[in-house]
Formats: structure tokens, sequence, C-alpha cells
């Protein structure tokens, strides 16, 4: 559990500090943290191979748009479109989930990856989402991100 | 003549970042295409000769590995270079690439100080 806490927070910082330019610290209580939030992204794709899952990432509309910025380099004032927005946390969600599996499976292992999607999520699924076995939750620039990773046997 | 360059991935802010950061390494580059799968690359090198592929591997309609394995059986695309770009970490899928005569690996997320590093040694190779 502890190794998984490890390659969790390896590959966040990894993303979001490295990529998105953007300050990770440790965060708590999540679910009042999502459940203040205005508008939520749920990004999610499902793997195959040695074992077969899904990882799944739940984060803040304020920090998708925070990521879009940083990662284009475009102004406070300029609005960004919706798409670009959705393009963010896909392509998060891609960058963390092969990290992931790459990490805690290492280089031998070969999964096939599926397209990532990207939709939006009901207050009332936060619960269920944050209840996941493997969960890690932060702060990146003081918004809300958890990432759950789950197996289909589990 | 400035180079000519093709970006495949479905991810349009990560074109647009490739986009800038080929601008600001200070290439001549004479002209960027995109495309969004491997199947919309392909139809656009059906009419396009390009000195540089950048090639994501996860994407919808058609994957980067399938790409690979049809671009390197057009004649006119036997030797054109390609750098891969993705998340995929697996050392078989790596190989595998190589083998279809990819240029260079870079697993996302990647610096622009790395991309253009990468970039100016692939091209350094390639006569214009």
């Amino acid at each position: 559990m502890r190794a998984f806490e490890d390659a969790f927070a390896k590959v966040i910082s990894l993303a979001l500090e490295d990529w998105g330019m953007m300050l990770v610290e440790a965060g708590e209580n999540p679910a009042a943290s999502f459940s203040a939030c205005e508008y939520l992204y749920f990004g999610w794709t499902e793997f195959h191979g040695v074992t077969n899952g899904k990882v799944t990432v739940l984060c803040d509309g304020k920090f998708a748009d925070i990521l879009c910025r940083n990662v284009l380099g475009v102004d406070e004032d300029e609005v960004m479109l919706e798409s670009d927005l959705r393009d963010a946390v896909r392509e998060l969600t891609n960058v963390i989930s092969g990290n992931l599996l790459t990490e805690t499976y290492g280089e031998d292992v070969v999964f096939d990856l599926m397209y990532p999607q990207v939709g939006a999520v009901a207050a009332k699924d936060i619960e269920s989402f944050l209840a996941q076995r493997f969960t890690y939750y932060c702060l990146a620039d003081g918004k809300p991100l958890a990432v759950g990773f789950s197996r289909v046997e589990e | 003549m400035g180079y000519k360059i093709l970006i495949v991935d479905d991810s349009n802010i990560v074109r647009k970042v490739l986009m800038k950061s080929l601008r600001l390494a200070g290439l001549d580059v004479e002209r960027i295409l995109e495309a969004e799968n491997g199947q919309s690359a392909l139809d656009l090198l059906l009419n396009e000769q390009v000195d540089l592929i950048f090639l994501d591997i996860n994407m919808p309609v058609m994957n980067g590995m399938e790409f690979m394995e049809r671009l390197r059986k057009d004649p006119g695309n036997v030797a054109t270079p390609v750098i891969v770009i993705s998340t995929e970490g697996s050392r078989e899928r790596k190989d595998t690439l190589f083998e279809r005569e990819i240029r260079a690996y870079l697993r996302k997320p990647v610096t622009p100080e790395i991309l253009n590093e990468t970039v100016l040694h692939v091209l350094g190779g390639i006569e214009q």
C-alpha cells in the first residue's frame, strides 16, 4: 500500500509539477473540498494486460483552467475554450495512467491503455469515487485533485 | 527551404505546445502539419512529403503502433524520421517501435529542453 502511495505521489508530481507547472501539496478532507467546487471534471481510462482495471481522475473546474493555461502559456484575461479544458483533463489522465502503470508494474509488463474519456460527475457520486481502495488526494495550486486506481478483480 | 514537420496527436493542446516549442527552438520551419490520429496522418501523407513526424501512441481511430507499421510499407516513407512521444512505458512496445525505425522515443510529459535537444539531434542528420 505504501509503495502504491509512493508511485501515485511520484507520478502526480511528474504530471503536475513538471508538465502542468503547478504546486502540489497534501490535502485534507477531500469530500468537503470537492463539494465546494462549482464544476468538476471526471477523466478515466481502462487498461488491459496482466491485470485489468481503470484509472480515474477527479478535478475541480478551476484546476483544469489553471492546468490548461500553464501548459499552453495563456494569460489569465484570455477565455479558455471548454474543449481545451476537457482536452487538458484527458491528456492529464493519459499521462498519469501510463506513468502509473509503468511505475507500479515495471517496464517489462505490457498494457493496452484505452483512449481516455472526460465527462462531468454528479455531486452524489463524489463519495463513492473517494471510497475506492486506491485513491490519492492532493491540492495543486490550492485546487483539489483525486486519482483513483481500481482493478477488475477487486 | 525550411523543414516540413507533421505532428500526430489526438490532443489539441499537445499539438499546440509542440508547435510553439518547435518555433521557439529557432529551427528553420517552413510548415507544421497536424493530424489527430494515425489514419488522418496517412491520408495527409498521400499528398505531402514531410521531413519529420512527431507521433503519439494512444489515439482513437488508428493508434501510433498501427500507423508506424503502415507508414513503413509506403515506399515514400520508408525512412521518414519519426520521434515518438508517448506515456507508454513498456520495453516491448519500445523495441517494436525501434524495429520500425523510429529515431527517438520520448516519454510524456516532455520538457521543451529535451524536445529541442532531440529534434536538433534527429534533424542534424537530414540534409536540406
